[in-house]
């Protein structure tokens, strides 16, 4: 048996993940039990998907369309994914044309999963919320290079290790939200984020935000914020997505576990 | 190949996770939606062992591996053997019933995960008797438990499956009739003042931490095994011989969670 590794964020109160705009619920978590008073642990948990890597399906922005757990599971089992390694900036915008190489040295016989992997991780030594903030991203064009790739390649999942695909800062929410340092900006469930969400965020500005996410999710299934990636060799790997099993939606946190092909 | 999702769906107030004092029941609301944002996101709460859960040691030993420790090569893919033990509303699973599905089946090999079906995690049950699927499950006796753990370990396995929705004994002493017997709106769930006050005076002498008489059963299997109960559609699995793959959400330092469990059926 192939030891297999691990490509997702322990998710931790520590991290910033999910912490970044006012619909993200940071993961926070209350003993209910413990081993010291009652003899066993157990804790209440309060997250959103953000705050672990995550499976998004295109019922995210279209509610005709089949929740996570009406999809056939064998699209996130056992499924080859070719990798592309991007030379990406620590922070910012990735060139379109270091896609485009990474693109182009994919195998010519494709799989139809795709890792595209930067190496980013959030520094811990700030709590990882700057990092989050200014993580690599995807700019328009690059988009658009991707979303060719993943036409032509016949790829129906994709998984990345960037927490968003296009920049938090550059987008309505993030121009209105982000400006103000941290204790102005409380996530939900705060008044702050509530109230925003339900008046100054309108479907326009939030489908503006969102489009680049919305046009991968057109053409296939994406997981969002993985972690470990330097543990994957090679340019194949065998990946198993498990999205956490909430009814009715279209992205849940997941858990990801990769291993080498012909195991 | 079929694959078989045998995880419960995690839904409001679903039942595994809604019934005892400790739990804290799966709610969810959402931050943005589809008719006012084009978007859908949401928020959510639940507890370390709702639903289909992976339970580990850790939850009754502080120096058991965790959730974001574990090496999940042997939960992806593993051989698992199915067996029957067709069990009724709150009936136990006793030392006879895995001596008569374990010890002379050779479709049992070595290292298999072990998959036991009752026949209570049926398609569907769980919405047709809400939080009855929790209170009035079958469930492991003492000296079932016990025998379960002698049968896995001497085919050097540890990974065991079945849809009881609980392992323990259900709070038979004290936690079924002082709170789980109750109205739903008797015994507001936590973070309720309620809940807390109970938690406060639920100690290992009252039957808390798998003390007997309320939890004695789960003691053996948490230490010798990694239990996962719950589970769903088994009646939709034709053959003994499968393979499992286990995933837990990724909890940093978590002495368990819920996981999602697939089966594979050539």
């Amino acid at each position: 048996m192939s030891r297999l590794v691990s490509l997702t964020r322990p998710i931790s109160s520590r991290s910033a993940a999910g912490t970044l705009f006012p619909w993200e619920r940071p993961y926070t978590t209350e003993p209910i039990a413990t081993l010291a008073h009652n003899g066993a642990n157990l804790f209440h948990i309060d997250m959103s998907p953000a705050a672990s890597t995550r499976l998004l399906s295109p019922r995210v922005a279209d509610p005709a369309q089949p929740s996570l757990r009406d999809i056939d599971p064998a699209r996130f089992l056992n499924r080859t994914a070719d990798v592309a390694r991007v030379d990406a900036p620590v922070s910012g915008e990735i060139p379109a044309a270091k896609l485009a190489d990474a693109l182009a040295a994919l195998p010519d016989e494709p799989a139809s999963a795709l890792i595209l992997t930067t190496g980013w991780e959030p520094r811990p030594e700030s709590g990882g919320a700057p990092s989050f903030e200014n993580a690599p991203c995807l700019g328009t064009d690059a988009v658009g290079l991707l979303c060719d790739a993943l036409d032509e390649r016949g790829i129906d999942l994709m998984l990345t290790d960037l927490p968003y695909l296009n920049a938090p800062g550059a987008t309505n929410a993030g121009r209105d939200w982000l400006g103000v340092p941290a204790w102005f900006r409380p996530t939900w469930p705060s008044p702050n984020a509530a109230a925003y969400l339900a008046h100054h965020y309108d479907k326009s500005r939030a489908l503006e935000d969102w489009k680049p996410t919305v046009d991968v999710l057109a053409r296939a299934c994406l997981v969002l914020g993985l972690a470990g990636v330097d543990a994957l060799g090679g340019t194949r790997a065998v990946v198993n997505v498990a999205a956490f099993q909430v009814s009715d939606v279209g992205e849940a946190p997941c858990t990801v576990v990769a291993g080498p092909v012909d195991d | 190949m079929k694959i078989h999702n045998l995880t419960l769906p995690l839904y409001p107030y679903m039942p595994v996770g809604n019934v005892w004092a400790w739990d804290s029941p799966f709610r969810m609301q959402k931050t943005m939606t589809h008719e006012q944002h084009g978007i859908e996101q949401y928020a959510m709460s639940f507890h370390s062992e709702t639903g289909t859960r992976l339970m580990l040691a850790a939850c009754y030993d502080d120096d058991g591996e965790r959730i974001d420790e574990l090496d999940y090569s042997g939960f992806v893919n593993r051989e698992t053997v199915v067996v029957d033990i067709p069990k009724g509303p709150g009936e136990e699973l006793l030392p006879e019933d895995l001596d008569e599905a374990l010890a002379d089946n050779d479709q049992f090999r070595d290292g298999d995960a072990v998959l036991i079906r009752t026949g209570w995690g049926r398609t569907g049950r769980y919405r047709e008797l809400g939080d009855d699927y929790s209170r009035r499950t079958p469930h492991f006796s003492v000296a079932g438990a016990e025998r379960l753990v002698e049968h896995m370990q001497a085919k050097n396995t540890d990974l065991m499956l079945t849809d009881c929705a609980y392992v323990g004994n259900l709070g038979e002493g004290f936690m079924f009739r002082e709170w789980a017997a109750r109205e739903p709106w008797d015994r507001p769930p936590f973070p309720s003042d309620q809940a807390r006050a109970y938690m406060r005076h639920y100690t290992p002498a009252r039957g808390a931490g798998g003390g007997a008489p309320d939890w004695a059963a789960s003691l053996p299997l948490h230490e010798s095994l990694s239990p996962v109960p719950a589970l769903t559609n088994v009646d939709q699995l034709l053959s003994t011989r499968i393979r499992i793959t286990v995933l837990p959400l990724y909890l940093a330092g978590g002495e368990g969670a819920p996981c999602t469990v697939f089966a594979f059926e050539e």
